[in-house]
């Protein structure tokens, strides 16, 4: 039996630095600052032997720019790949994608010091594979089904405190607005905690569960969400907008839009861009077509040529067998599943239902510096909580800089102070569900809060749709959001993440509705057109004195140096 | 419509990954779990994939490349009949 904590009882740790999720930038951040001896906790919704990005596995690691790639080159590479999917310009800050080129190299040897499996044991040397949309060898092929114990087993020998099953709850700020550390609520036994630090580093992955949990691509695996299911309710987005921190492109969202009707997904992993040869798309007489955006999916539609399918039916035996490898290192688990369920790879035909958005990726997330630093003192992000980040090599690259930081900022930083009135409240939000009788489960508003994303966003959106998908996000909010109810620990997690998963969708529909054109695999009806002098702008929702605010901000330059070091 | 009862209208061989078929194999030789036997059965497997042989590579790519020029081609006369519509 579980009961509601007095703030003054509850459990308060200390340290310098807390980072808030355990998968490949938290863990990182973690070791990098903990061997300079900074004091250092990770808050884990999980277990971080085994949560976040590479909790499965992984295959491969992007990117090391070598083979002539310069670091202007990456840089472009780095911004270019979104804009297929969000339109042209700069949608992003251009300086973290120098960073994370420049500063790679300087990771990987990190990385290798730390013994995460980055050569193949065979040639005691880096398999480079190639970066599809690069056509270069800069990134890594590993085999990383077994990365995350070691990185959760070094963590503890520098001296990490883990706080497995631990989910942050929000952020906590001083009287300055600086961010001094957040509230903690164990997923298993109910407990809650404070944790008092002068840095945080947020990097909880982002938020995808706000739409129908769907194979977000042919080459995810048997991964129905891009990230760990856990990681991806918005805890960290949520609270990061609370204390002010800008959250860009949620109109944009995700730049992978394919929704896959198959149950099975057994694909082709790093294959489809490491090994140089991609999987086909067909329309339904079975011709070939090119990897078709939304405005080409919205013509083979109009031709009466859909649905489309993808196969790999054209890999010969060697890249079948190079494919199987590819599963097995990064989903284990599609391999087993497919398996037993008698699934061949080579005959089946992925169907790709409608072009739309699924959640919030790469082309969406937190604004940072090159430092990975908020605009909010004291908080930092990593990983795939970054705008522009995706994938476990920016992560892990992300999260060392950011720990390499730590030493410095902590022996400066203010000691925290913790308005314990505000834990109060945080206290009694957290616990109210567990005395509500017959009121809502929170899955079946999670389930609610999904169809209307799905419903009234969709591949094609317009004032309407969004209008009365607001409305209907609202009743949730004023007839059933108060009245969650909750039995267990386990129950009031997933009242956290559902209200952290609603306010993400109001802010996606809002941010959907400022944007009044259509640019990349945004289609609006009744806005068809490209707005040029939207180019080069990032989309950011703040929460300023209390209301929600959208603006369109220009993305910043690559700074002089840059330019001149990176040639 | 008998066919369409187990009639095989449309029906998948019953198909096991080569390496899953190793990895139960192994697995129940050892009576270990399916992640260990994975760890024992990999290396040689990934040995018999080509890596690093740039000539195979090159040539898979190469024949891969012509499927897509001719696939852009395609859609190229495909938006060319719809514009024309």
């Amino acid at each position: 039996m579980i009961t509601k904590p007095n703030a003054q009882d509850v459990k308060v740790y200390e340290c310098d630095f807390l980072v808030v999720g355990g998968g490949d930038a938290g863990c990182s951040a973690a070791i990098k600052a903990a061997e300079e001896g900074v004091k250092t906790i990770i808050l884990e919704k999980a277990n971080a032997a085994r949560s976040g990005h590479s909790g499965m596995g992984m295959d491969h690691v992007m990117d090391f720019p070598r083979e002539g790639v310069s670091y202007l080159d990456y840089v472009k590479f780095f911004m270019g790949r979104h804009e297929l999917l969000g339109g042209p310009g700069a949608l992003m800050n251009p300086n973290v994608g120098y960073i994370l080129g420049a500063k790679s190299w300087w990771a990987l040897d990190h990385m290798n010091k730390w013994g995460y499996p980055m050569r193949w044991e065979d040639t005691d040397d880096y398999h480079w594979v190639r970066n599809g949309w690069f056509g270069k060898k800069i990134m890594i092929g590993v085999h990383w089904l077994d990365v995350k114990p070691v990185m959760a087993k070094k963590c503890k020998e520098v001296g990490v405190e883990i706080l497995n099953r631990t989910m942050m709850v929000d952020l906590l700020t001083d009287k300055n607005g600086k961010v001094c550390g957040a509230t903690g609520f164990n997923v298993r036994t109910g407990e809650f905690c404070i944790v008092k630090a002068k840095a945080v580093m947020v990097s909880t992955c982002n938020l995808t569960r706000n739409y129908t949990s769907e194979t977000p691509m042919h080459w995810k695996y048997k991964m129905r969400y891009h990230g760990h299911p856990g990681s991806v309710s918005g805890d960290g987005f949520n609270a990061c907008y609370k204390v002010g921190a800008g959250l860009c492109n949620l109109d944009l969202a995700t730049n992978w839009n394919y929704r896959i009707r198959d149950d099975i997904t057994i694909p082709f992993g790093s294959i489809d861009h490491g090994d140089g040869i991609r999987g086909q798309w067909m329309n339904a007489k079975g011709e070939a077509i090119p990897f078709p955006t939304a405005k080409m999916y919205d013509e083979i539609e109009k031709a009466g040529l859909d649905p489309i399918y993808c196969t790999i039916e054209h890999f010969n035996d060697v890249y079948q067998k190079r494919n199987e490898i590819c599963i097995a290192d990064e989903r284990f688990v599609s391999l087993y599943l497919g398996a037993q369920r008698g699934f061949n790879p080579k005959t089946h035909r992925y169907e790709l239902m409608e072009n739309r958005r699924f959640g919030y990726y790469g082309l969406s997330g937190v604004y940072t510096d090159e430092n990975f630093k908020t605009d909010v003192e004291g908080l930092y992000c990593g990983g795939d909580t970054v705008l522009g980040l995706g994938g476990c090599g920016s992560a892990c690259i992300s999260g060392i800089i950011v720990g390499d930081q730590m030493k410095e900022y902590c022996a400066t930083a203010p000691e925290p102070e913790i308005d314990m009135n505000h834990v109060q409240d945080v206290i009694d939000e957290v616990y109210a569900p567990l005395y509500e009788e017959d009121g809502t489960e929170p899955m079946e508003m999670e389930s609610s809060i999904r169809y209307i994303n799905d419903r009234y966003v969709g591949m094609h959106i317009s004032e309407g749709k969004l209008k009365e998908g607001l409305l209907r996000l609202g009743s949730l909010g004023k007839h059933f959001m108060p009245h969650l109810m909750a039995k267990t620990p386990h129950d009031l997690m997933r009242c956290i993440e559902v209200r952290n998963i609603y306010d993400g969708s109001i802010l996606h529909f809002k941010a959907c509705m400022e944007r009044k054109e259509s640019r990349g695999n945004f289609l609006r009806n009744d806005y068809p057109e490209r707005n040029p002098e939207n180019d080069n702008h990032i989309s950011v929702c703040r929460l300023v004195d209390g209301k929600d605010t959208i603006e369109l901000m220009r993305a910043p330059e690559l700074k002089p140096e840059y330019l001149e070091e990176g040639k | 419509m008998d066919e369409f009862y187990g009639g095989g209208v449309y029906e998948e061989e019953n198909f096991e990954f080569p390496l899953f078929k190793l990895v139960r194999e192994k697995a129940e030789e050892l009576d270990i779990s399916y992640h260990d036997a994975l760890v024992l059965v990999k290396p040689d497997y990934v040995r018999s994939c080509r890596y690093g042989d740039e000539e195979f590579e090159q040539k898979s790519i190469d024949e891969f490349e012509e499927i897509s020029k001719q696939t852009m081609a395609n859609w190229e006369a495909f938006m060319k009949e719809r514009e024309g519509k």
